[in-house]
Parts: C-alpha cells; sequence; structure tokens
C-alpha cells in the first residue's frame, strides 16, 4: 500500500480547533481542563487524553509586523520512529500505509518512548498505566475513512492522501506562498528525519512554529541503542562464562594438586 | 448576504470589516482561501483586535470600536476624488445621477428637517427632484452640484485621510495600502466583497454602518456581481431564516412592516399606505393578502386584517425597550425561547433586575439557561460590593418560572435558512432525549391548547383565535410537509388547499391564494406526491454545470437545496453586466443578455425578456422604487452614513460637534460613563469555541475544554500600566456592573493613537454565564442600554471602562 | 565436588564483618536480583518468560519498584548505620596500593586455579577494591537514573534521556560484577571462605593471615593498635 500521510497547510488554518474536539470524539478521550494561562492554547502539549493540540505562537517581527501562528501538534509518524526501537516491548509497529502504530496492550507504561521521541508526542495516561498518542485514525483509515481531523477541518488546511501527492501539492503551496508574501514558506516533514508521515506546509521559518529546525533523535537515545544495547551488554554472559570456566579449571587443578582445602596461592 | 458562502471563492479582494469571519464563520475561510489560492485574492481584515482573522488576512488594519463610518467614509472620499469608481455602474445602475432637492441640507453633523426635543428628522426634505410625469430628475453626466455624486463628494470631502486616522487610530500607511488594495475593484473587471457582522451592526450607528459598505460596494461597482457584494455572516445557522420570519416585532414574514393602529386602521388603508408606486413591492398587498389569507384561511383579507395585532404608533419594541418596560413593571409575563438574557442580552445586571418584576416566566431551550434560573443564588453572586440596580435575593423573588425542555436540531426535522439565504432542509438524527420536544410541536400543542381554551366562544374580540386557521396533521408533532406547501403558497379552493402555486408571480390580492411568506414562494411549487423531489429545500445535487460555453460556472450550484428568491443565487444580479447586457468579466459571468433574453449562470433578478436597451432595460434594482442602488437614501439618522461618537466615547466627534448620533433614543442618561472614571474602551465578542450565551458549548466538555474561562484581552501596555500579570484575575467595571475576568495580556492588542493620545481598547468574552462546565461572568453586565437609531441593535461593541486587578 | 569451602567451626576464626554490613548485604543481594530479574523481564525480550514468575509484565513492574525502594532503604541502612564502617571500607579501598596492582596483575592465574605468589593484602583485595569501586557507583547511578526513569515529568527531559543509557550501562556493570562476586565470594576454591565472613561473620584466623595478611596483622596480630 501508498503510504498514506496527512497534509496540514498553516497558510489555510484558522485554529478553529475543531480537529481537536473531533480527535476527542472519535477516540472517546475526556475533557482535561487545564488552568488558563493567558493563551488560547488548551494543553502545553498533548498529553494522555490529547492527541492533538492546536498551538498558539504570537511574537512580533520588526518588518512583517504581529504574527499569530497556529499549528496542528501531534505524532508525526516517523519514517524510522525513535519510540518503536526504544520500546522494549515491541508496542510499536508500522502499517503499510506508514502510520506508526502504538499496541496499549503491549504497552507497560515505561515511557521511553516519550523521551526517545524528538517531538515528545507519546504521553503517559496515568490512570492505565500506558501511553498514548495519535493513531492516524489507523482504524478509520483501514476501512476506507479519512482520519476524524483531516475529515472536520472546514477549510482545507488538513487534508489526507497519497504521501507523494501531497508532497507534490506542498511543494505547489510553498511556491505559491513564497511568490505572495510569504518568503520564507516551506515544507516541513519532507526530509526531517528521513521524511515524516505528516507533511507541514509553513509560511515560516520552522522555528517560528515551535518545530525543532533540524529534528533529531536525542544522542542520548541513539548512543545507547546503537552501542550500548548492542556490544557492552555481552559483558554479563563473558562474566559468567569466565566464572564457570575457572570453576572447573580451579577444581581441575586442584585435583592435580590433591590439595583440597586450600586453592590459591602459596 | 447578497450572494453567498460559495461565492466568495470569486472575489478579488475581501474587505472582513466588523467580523471575525475566521473564528465566528469558519466555513468562509473555505472559500475565501480557494480565492486566494486560484485568483490571487487579497483579504482584508479591519479590526480593533488582531485576531485569528487577522492572522490569516494579507492586509491588517486596526481601528478603534466604533469609528467603521469615519474609515469607510475617508476610503469613499479617496475614491471619490480620485475617480477610483466604477464610472459606468455609477451612472447607470446608482442613484449618483438623481437630483436632491434643495431642501436638503447638511450643517455641522445635522442634516436639515431635523426635531432635537424628539430627536427625530422629518426625512421629506431629503427627497429627489421629480419631472412632471412622475419620473426622477437626472444628471447623466453626474456633474450637476445637487445630484447625488457631487452631494456626496461634498459631504465626505472633510474625511481626509489625516483626520480619519486621528479619530479611528488607524497608522497612516495602514489605512492607505487598504485604500489602495480595495479602490482596486473599482475597476470594471475586478470584484470585491465586503464581509461584515456584529462589529458592524451592534453600533448606536449599526445601520448607517452597514449602509456605508453599500455605499462603497455601489461606487466601486461590487454590488450584484460572482465575488461582490454586502455579506452579512450571521451568528446562527437561522438567523437569516428567522429574520425572513419576521422574529422582529417590525415586519411580517416576507419583510411587511406590521401594522401600526393609527398608520393602519384598516386593510385599504395599509395598501394604500405601504405599496410604492414602482418597483416590485407594487406586488405587495398580494402577498399581504395572501399571507392573511393563510392564517385566516376562511376569511376575506380585507376583515382578516382586523384580527393582525397593531403597534401603538412609533413605539419601539425591540429588545432594549421591552426590558425598559418590563424594568418599570408594564410586562407582566414572558415566553423566553432559545434566548438567554441575563447572559446575552445588553445590561444584563438590569435585565435580572427586569425579570423579576414578571408574574410568570416561560423558559424553553435544551439547558437549564442561566436566565431561567435568574432567581437563584448562583446569579445573586457578584465579584464586588457594586450592585447598581439591587439585584433582589431569591426569598424575595415572586416569578413563577416553568422550564420546558426543547431537543437540539439534529433530533428534529425541518429547514434553515443560512446566510446565503440557501433554505436547506435537515434530516432528523436522533430522537429527542427525555421529555424534551421539537420547538414545533411545543408550539403546536400550544396553538391547539389555545384554540381548545377559546372553542365555542361568540366573542368578536376572541375571533382571531377562534377563527384561525391551524391544520397541521394529527399527529403531536405538525406535519412539516403541510407547512412546506403552506409556505410555499397554494390556490384556496372553497377555504380549503388548493393546488401549489409556482411562485410569488402566481400570488393574487383578492384572497384566491394563500402563502405563509411570498419570499419562500416557489421551494414546493410542484405536486407529484414525492416530497424529496417537490420540496426543493431537500435537494442535494452538488453539480455546478456549464450553460455556455463562453462562461465558465461560479459556483451557483443551484441544484442544491433552494435559496429565495425563486432560487437565485446573487441578487440584484443584473449589475453583473454592463448596460448592454455583456458580463464586466466572461470568467465570472452572473447573467447576459443572449438576443431574446437573459441566460445566464443564475436567475436572472430581472425581467426575464427585458431588452438591456430598450425601456427599463438597466433598471437593475427592481425592489427598489428608484430601481437603481440608493447611495443616497432615507435612515433615521440621514440620507447618507456621517460618523458619530459611540454613546461612551474618549474623545469628542473630531468631523462635527454632534458627539451622539442624533436619533438614537439614550434609556438611561444617568447610566453614561465617563473618561474621567472610565478611560478603557471596552467591546464584546465571541470565539470559535463557543457559541452565543454558551448555553450549548459550555455544556459541552470538549467544547469547555477549549475556552474554560471567561477572559479579557489587553495591550501589554496597559498591562503594564495596571501592573496586570497575564493569566491572573482582572475586575472590569462600567457604570452598570462589575465582573471579574482572567487577563488575557496580547501583543496582538495595541494601544489606540487617538488625536494624539493613547487610548486603551479591551475585549471581554461574552459567552460566560453561571453555568456549565466553563462557567465565568456574562460581560453584558457591563454593557449599556443604548442602541441603533433604527432598529435598537444594543450597542455591544463600544464604552467605557475601567480595568484592575482582582 | 565441593561447591562451596567447608564452614569449619572447631578452628580459630577472627571476625570479618559485623551483623549490620551482613544484613545490608544480604539485603541488596535480593533486592539487586529482585530487580535484575524483574528488569530483564521487561527489557529484554529475550527475558520475557521471566515476567510469568512475577505474575506478568504489571507485576514485574511492581516487583521491580518495590525492590528498587527496598534497595534504595537497604544502601540507607547501611551508609546511615554502619557509617564507621563505611568510613572504614573506604579507608581501605584507597589504600590502594602496589601490592593491590600485582594481585590484579597475578589474579588471573589464580582465578583459573594456579598456585601464585601474592604480597599482602590488606582488608579487601585488590580485586575486591575494584569491586567496591565499581558496584556501589554503579547501585547509586542506578538508584539515581531509576528514580529519574519513575518520576520523569519532574526532571528536564535531557536528563531524563541520560537516565536511560546510564541505567543500563550501570545495569550491565553490576551485574557482571556481581556475577564475579558471587562466583569469587562462594564458589572459588581460594576465596570462598569469605562466604563464611559474609554468612556467619567470621573466617578461619589462617585464612584471613594467608589471605589479608595487613588487614590481619593490624586487626588481630603484630601491629593491633590497642584494640
Amino acid at each position: 500500500m501508498a503510504r498514506m500521510t496527512n497534509l496540514y497547510d498553516v497558510s489555510k488554518c484558522t485554529a478553529c480547533r475543531g480537529c481537536q474536539v473531533a480527535c476527542k470524539d472519535w477516540n472517546q478521550l475526556p475533557a482535561v481542563i487545564e488552568p488558563f494561562t493567558g493563551n488560547y492554547q488548551t494543553h502545553e502539549s498533548t498529553n494522555g487524553d490529547t492527541y492533538t493540540i492546536v498551538k498558539f505562537m504570537e511574537g512580533e517581527d520588526p518588518v512583517d509586523g504581529i504574527y499569530w501562528n497556529f499549528l496542528k501538534y501531534q505524532c508525526m509518524h516517523c519514517s524510522d520512529p525513535a519510540c518503536m526501537s526504544v520500546c522494549p516491548q515491541g508496542a510499536y509497529s508500522k502499517t503499510s500505509w506508514g502510520a506508526t502504530f502504538h499496541d496499549p496492550d503491549k504497552c507497560i507504561g515505561c515511557q521511553y518512548c516519550t523521551y526517545a521521541c524528538p517531538f515528545e508526542i507519546p504521553k503517559y495516561r496515568k490512570r492505565e498505566d500506558k501511553i498514548t498518542k495519535c493513531t492516524l485514525c489507523v482504524d478509520r483509515v483501514e476501512e476506507g475513512l479519512t482520519p476524524a481531523c483531516a475529515r472536520t477541518c472546514p477549510t482545507g488546511a488538513l487534508t489526507f492522501g497519497n504521501r507523494d501527492e501531497l508532497l507534490q501539492v506542498a511543494e505547489e503551496r510553498v511556491k505559491f506562498l513564497r511568490a505572495n508574501g510569504f518568503p520564507r514558506a516551506t515544507i516541513y516533514g519532507k526530509l526531517e528525519l528521513g521524511g515524516l508521515n505528516k507533511l507541514y506546509v509553513l509560511t515560516d521559518t520552522p522555528d517560528k512554529f515551535e518545530l525543532p529546525i533540524d529534528p533529531k533523535v536525542p544522542g542520548q537515545i541513539t548512543f545507547w541503542q546503537d552501542w550500548i544495547q548492542p556490544y557492552f551488554g555481552w559483558l554479563i554472559p563473558v562474566a559468567l562464562a569466565g566464572s564457570a570456566f575457572s570453576f572447573v579449571t580451579t577444581r581441575i587443578l586442584a585435583n592435580k594438586n590433591g590439595d583440597h582445602t586450600e586453592g590459591g596461592h602459596e | 448576504m447578497t450572494n453567498h458562502w460559495v461565492d466568495l471563492k470569486n472575489t478579488d479582494c475581501a474587505l472582513i470589516i466588523g467580523s471575525n469571519a475566521a473564528e465566528n464563520h469558519p466555513i468562509s475561510f473555505k472559500w475565501l482561501t480557494q480565492a486566494r489560492e486560484k485568483r490571487g485574492a487579497k483579504i482584508i481584515n479591519v479590526d480593533p483586535r488582531f485576531t485569528r482573522t487577522s492572522a490569516r488576512a494579507d492586509i491588517y488594519a486596526p481601528l478603534r470600536s466604533g469609528t467603521d463610518i469615519a474609515f469607510i467614509g475617508g476610503m469613499m472620499n479617496y475614491i471619490l476624488q480620485n475617480k477610483r469608481y466604477h464610472e459606468e455602474y455609477v451612472r447607470w445602475y446608482t442613484n449618483a445621477t438623481f437630483i436632491v432637492k434643495d431642501t436638503y441640507g447638511f450643517d455641522d453633523g445635522i442634516f436639515s428637517g431635523y426635531d432635537p426635543e424628539k430627536r427625530k428628522y422629518d426625512g421629506a426634505k431629503w427627497a429627489f427632484e421629480m419631472n412632471e410625469d412622475g419620473t426622477y430628475m437626472k444628471d447623466m453626466t453626474m456633474e450637476d452640484p445637487r445630484c447625488v455624486l457631487q452631494i456626496m463628494k461634498k459631504h465626505y470631502e472633510r474625511y481626509d485621510i489625516e483626520l480619519v486616522c486621528r479619530i479611528t487610530g488607524t497608522p497612516k500607511n495602514k489605512y492607505m495600502e487598504v485604500i489602495e488594495a480595495y479602490a482596486a475593484t473599482g475597476a470594471p473587471d475586478k470584484v470585491g466583497t465586503i464581509m461584515y457582522a456584529m462589529g458592524t451592526t451592534q453600533h448606536t450607528v449599526g445601520t448607517e454602518n452597514v449602509r456605508s459598505y453599500a455605499i462603497l460596494q455601489l461606487l466601486l461597482g461590487n454590488i450584484g456581481r460572482a465575488g461582490g457584494g454586502v455579506n452579512a455572516l450571521r451568528g446562527e445557522s437561522n438567523v437569516q431564516g428567522s429574520t425572513d420570519w419576521a422574529l422582529l416585532y417590525h415586519i411580517l414574514p416576507g419583510y411587511l412592516n406590521t401594522p401600526e393602529a393609527k398608520k393602519h386602521p384598516d386593510y385599504a388603508t395599509y395598501n394604500a399606505v405601504e405599496t410604492p408606486k414602482t418597483g416590485y413591492w407594487v406586488n405587495k398587498p398580494k402577498f399581504l393578502s395572501s399571507l392573511l389569507k393563510c392564517y385566516w384561511m376562511e376569511d376575506d383579507p380585507a376583515k382578516s386584517y382586523d384580527y393582525l395585532p397593531k403597534r401603538i404608533d412609533g413605539k419601539n419594541y425591540a429588545h432594549i425597550a421591552m426590558f425598559e418596560d418590563m424594568y418599570k413593571g408594564i410586562i407582566k409575563g414572558m415566553i423566553i425561547w432559545g434566548s438567554n438574557p441575563i447572559v446575552g442580552g445588553p445590561n444584563a445586571n438590569k435585565e435580572q433586575k427586569a425579570l423579576a418584576n414578571l408574574e410568570w416566566l416561560v423558559a424553553i431551550d435544551l439547558w437549564q439557561t442561566e436566565t431561567s434560573e435568574f432567581w437563584s443564588y448562583k446569579a445573586l453572586e457578584r465579584p464586588t460590593d457594586k450592585d447598581e440596580y439591587d439585584i433582589k435575593p431569591p426569598e424575595e423573588i415572586k416569578t413563577d418560572v416553568y422550564f420546558l425542555p426543547a431537543c437540539g436540531s439534529y433530533e428534529k426535522e425541518g429547514s434553515v435558512s443560512n446566510s446565503g439565504r440557501w433554505m436547506q432542509f435537515r434530516w432528523k438524527a436522533a430522537d429527542p432525549v427525555g421529555e424534551s420536544k421539537a420547538d414545533l410541536e411545543i408550539v403546536h400543542k400550544l396553538a391547539l391548547k389555545i384554540k381548545e381554551l377559546y372553542a365555542g366562544s361568540s366573542r368578536v374580540e376572541d375571533e382571531p383565535i377562534t377563527r384561525l386557521t391551524w391544520e397541521y396533521g394529527h399527529g403531536d408533532h405538525p406535519d412539516i410537509d403541510i407547512i412546506a406547501r403552506e409556505i410555499n403558497g397554494f390556490t384556496v379552493v372553497d377555504g380549503k388547499p388548493g393546488p401549489q402555486v409556482a411562485n410569488f408571480t402566481k400570488l393574487m390580492d383578492d384572497g384566491t391564494t394563500a402563502c405563509g411568506n411570498w419570499i419562500y414562494s416557489g421551494v414546493y411549487p410542484a405536486d407529484t406526491g414525492n416530497p424529496d423531489v417537490d420540496y426543493l429545500a431537500r435537494r442535494r445535487i452538488n453539480t455546478d454545470d456549464q450553460v455556455d460555453p463562453n462562461y465558465p460556472p461560479i459556483g451557483s450550484y443551484s441544484q442544491w437545496s433552494w435559496c429565495w428568491p425563486v432560487n437565485r443565487r446573487i441578487i440584484y444580479n443584473r449589475c453583473s453586466s454592463t448596460p448592454e447586457g455583456v458580463p464586466w468579466d466572461p470568467n465570472r459571468a452572473s447573467i447576459w443578455w443572449a438576443g431574446e433574453e437573459w441566460k445566464g449562470n443564475d436567475i436572472p433578478d430581472f425581467g426575464k425578456t427585458t431588452d438591456p436597451n430598450g425601456p427599463g432595460g438597466r433598471n437593475a434594482f427592481i425592489m427598489r422604487p428608484e430601481l437603481v442602488g440608493c447611495m443616497y437614501s432615507k435612515c433615521n439618522e440621514g440620507p447618507l452614513p456621517e460618523h458619530y461618537e459611540p454613546w461612551e466615547s474618549p474623545i469628542k466627534n473630531l468631523l462635527n460637534n454632534q458627539d451622539l448620533n442624533p436619533a438614537v433614543t439614550v434609556f438611561e442618561p444617568d447610566k453614561q460613563g465617563t473618561t474621567d472614571k472610565y478611560p478603557i474602551i471596552g467591546t464584546t465578542y465571541r470565539v470559535s469555541e463557543h457559541w452565543q450565551s454558551g448555553i450549548m458549548t459550555r455544556t459541552q466538555p470538549w467544547l469547555a475544554e477549549l475556552m474554560p474561562n471567561c477572559f479579557v484581552e489587553m495591550s501589554e501596555e496597559l498591562a503594564k500600566d495596571r501592573d496586570i500579570k497575564n493569566g491572573s484575575e482582572v475586575i472590569i467595571s462600567t457604570t452598570r456592573g462589575d465582573i471579574k475576568a482572567l487577563a488575557c495580556v496580547t501583543k496582538r492588542f495595541k494601544p489606540f493613537l487617538i488625536d494624539g493620545n493613547y487610548v486603551h481598547q479591551v475585549g471581554v468574552l461574552w459567552h460566560f454565564g453561571f453555568n456549565g462546565y466553563a462557567p465565568g461572568e456574562p460581560a453584558n453586565r457591563l454593557t449599556p442600554h443604548v442602541g441603533d437609531a433604527n432598529t435598537t441593535i444594543p450597542e455591544y461593541k463600544a464604552w467605557l471602562c475601567d480595568v484592575r486587578r482582582a | 565436588m565441593q561447591w562451596i569451602p567447608e564452614y569449619k567451626g572447631d578452628v580459630p576464626r577472627v571476625e570479618r564483618f559485623n551483623f549490620l554490613s551482613r544484613f545490608t548485604h544480604w539485603g541488596h543481594t535480593v533486592t539487586f536480583l529482585l530487580c535484575l530479574f524483574t528488569g530483564l523481564a521487561l527489557f529484554l525480550d529475550s527475558a520475557d518468560w521471566l515476567a510469568a514468575i512475577f505474575g506478568g509484565f504489571h507485576g514485574a513492574g511492581l516487583v521491580h519498584r518495590i525492590a528498587a525502594v527496598a534497595m534504595t532503604i537497604v544502601v540507607a541502612v547501611f551508609v546511615v548505620g554502619n557509617f564507621k564502617v563505611l568510613i572504614a571500607w573506604i579507608k581501605d579501598i584507597l589504600r590502594f596500593g602496589k601490592n593491590d596492582i600485582i594481585f590484579i596483575m597475578k589474579f588471573p592465574l589464580e582465578f583459573l586455579g594456579f598456585k601464585v605468589k601474592i604480597p599482602p593484602q590488606t582488608k579487601f583485595n585488590g580485586g575486591e577494591k575494584g569491586n567496591s569501586m565499581l558496584t556501589p557507583t554503579a547501585v547509586i547511578f542506578l538508584i539515581l537514573s531509576g528514580y529519574i526513569m519513575w518520576f520523569p515529568a519532574i526532571f528536564p527531559a535531557g536528563l531524563v534521556r541520560l537516565a536511560y543509557p546510564i541505567h543500563d550501562i550501570s545495569m550491565v556493570l553490576a551485574t557482571m560484577m556481581v556475577c564475579m562476586h558471587g562466583y569469587l565470594g562462594s564458589f572459588h576454591p581460594g576465596s570462598g571462605e569469605s562466604f563464611w565472613g559474609m554468612w556467619k561473620g567470621t573466617v578461619r584466623e589462617e585464612w584471613a593471615e594467608h589471605h589479608h595478611k595487613t588487614w590481619y596483622d593490624e586487626t588481630y596480630g603484630d601491629k593491633a593498635s590497642g584494640e
């Protein structure tokens, strides 16, 4: 199956947050009212009961004046997801069309994935001792429907389809935006981390949307994953084998010397 | 809307003023983004605060609340002085050429004919010169100093850029950017649309605000054209419908004036007074006759006219006036239906107090509204000791309150009419919960019960009820099909419904036809027995066919639902073509003269076979007696919009010496705040996440989660000045009361430089009340009891307040 | 075949570890092994079957946390209750000298059972000193990183990310040392007697003199300073 993905065009998003509600509706997630922080944003980031949020970022540019950027934020469904590689239980898998799927039945709530994720997306749901995150509506897509968020978007900012085709659309949009007042417009997710399964058309550089410009799986995680786990762990069997070897040799040598009581030096 | 939602995709430039379209009409941006994508359209947003709409606009210009006429007046001045208007259009399709009588005058903010005692104008002083044959005197060169164009030029020459910016607080460079971008739509092949909402109308000059947009659009040749128009974005799915159906005191269904006792004593007088000599309204007697026939089918309209309740001549029955009467104890009982005035009404403290004067109150809503619990302790709580209206505690309230649960829109069937006048049928998705009932069922049972109580009475004063025709089937719920047929109209045969009429052109004034609302006539024209086919509001064919190879389709979707009048998607569409009948822009052709008749992508708003070069061939506005678009017209405060300051304003009027609109009624002179105590401009508005008084959204956890708190948005400068931290509690106070809210300190609000001084403005969300998952204090405890001079729509948008830390 | 050297109660014996040292040692042993096996069950795919012993992954996770807390308590009890011993231990480790280096160099031969000449050792020989440095360090890191992982929300994300490899490396090192230590301290013919030192508290005087000459002399022999 071809890679299927969401294209999110911020230049069309009006931050109505229909996607946020549609997500809670489809996934039957409870509302969690958080204290007002002086911003329209409901939650600082995704949480165990909120798979997607719209971020609100306001600022002032000396040339362009005030800006108020919106960004729908959720799992990026990386092509080589760090969450999947660190998960000790193999709770993560990639679907044939590119969704990073998390199986709560296998999850033990260790939260390794939360911190391995360059976007800190998988979140802990305390009441179940499980990790949760956006599923890219696997249950809908595999029945031929579009994800709930894309289904509800009134302005067409959020669409769903074949990744290659959407990438072309995104390229066109960026070209258009660059020629129409957004010289720094860019695509996000095309190359990042080897290509995300969520594509963004941004009207400005990613940092203006609180997105990492060059997202990387944290060094601690890669070092651990690539070096410590495969090689270092062998020290334990080596120690065990050495001890066993010694156990045998000491006894052979002791028998030879007829000395039962006093191994060791003299 | 003169146009419709889909048509927004045809625009070259959208001026969004007095509206936060992206937040409160999210679907509008589906079409605006298409216009930007496919046509390179520009989106302009003019608003006191940088909103989500501004974030998606190409140009954002701030203006101080209540200064729209100054803003638009300056644009008109620039357009008139620099001849940026669409000259041919203005010449043929507007009254720019009409000669005004010399009794017209204007001096320092006052037009001729003003009576300062009554605060009323004699509009006769503004009349046009007539020829001897009864036609209007015109100067087609538009150079006569008394022609409308020259009068407008003179009127608006005072609105120079510098002065306008001193009034509105708009930075000059931004203002010029807006003017240049929008004036560009004056080119014959360019079209601009104006989208407005409550930010425009909810002012003491609300009507004139809208008129200033209409005049601007006529000047630029943007009315009646695809991608143009003056578009009121309605705040509810069925506000357009409720207006069409006379949810206002001054009209009957189909915009027929309600009769006044002395002015319209009988049927003949009503018709004589209300029927103009020219224009399509000459048919008014047919519409009234058919409406009366629909109410009292067995009676002659001349007789049943007497059954209609009559207004006291000149008396105001609008929301504010009604609550003032209730406050005085004149009104004894009230049925309040889907409304929540102690959250949504102006001066909510006073309105809450007024409710306690009622003997009985019936509240009908989906949830227990704050209004239905106005007598509770929760309703009594206030953040400070200040109580301007001496609100009564529960033990002193004697009102009997009844609550009838109504069901939601998905639990009933029927039609709604959207902003674009599309009447769309909605099927029922689920059964009503618990004891809740459809609104129609409630009104049906109420009507039947009342008829039952009056049954057998032979008293003549009971005849309006005893003789009332109420035949809507046998169930508890009225039969929607019967209602739809009645709306469309039918021939009355032996006092019973006969065959359906095709549309309102078949209605008669002799009592042989009945029609529930003439503008909707044509929605149920045939009678094949299949309502899915016959009832056109049920249509769901989403094709936009090409009718002519030269002219691509324009998004009319004529077979999707039905729109009034006669499924015409863009009204005044004669203006979409040149005087000779050729589309101004072939890519956005609405209708065109095809040699023998008008053809088009839409239903012509014109005589189908009227030759454009023949008599009346350029009378594009058939509903007006003048038969052209009226830039100069009659409103209660004058023939041309003039800037007046809001009732509570931080400055004197810089354009004339009349601070307040001279025709406005002031209900509470002692409650006028002044800048010494209340130096900050306050305004109220909505957000995407909540709906109206919040009754349907604060009760919904997922929506409450999105906007859980009532907050007040203010600039960083004001917050610093008042030592207010972002997110902290503040108290906002006016002469009407205090509320507590959370501070949202933002760069998106900036102080306005008004006439050399910085003036702060704050904005409060008005969705909140004491019930629901997201409780908060009603912002309308702050707003005043003063309204527009024509409609009395309350001044929610500009008043004076003070803000301090809680 | 003999596993652990026989306990001989009829020969002169000298005390090597006091009660609290022994108690905390074994307490630590139990909690460490519980953490190890539950940890392996949770995080090593090939050791998933271990989880069954603890009633599934959820149970294993619970046991892991309970054992971790118990381990923390044990360590704390040792540090607080046996402060003098701890200081002595540290001092002994700090006496790392030439004799220890020679011990470590010759140790592989001894390890395999060859008889080698080793210079006199203090209370802890060169190898034990190495273990004494590595294992407690690893355990401290295990405990600290473990709590960071347990309550990630209250620590900076960078620290949480660092905690995972640290927990892992410490686990490997500690487990390796535990294997060696367990073997040498019990089953190795030469050093097996020390098992009884940790079990009963005393070792044969002759073994002590033989294996830890310096310590023996300083504590019980000629150089004993008035104790």
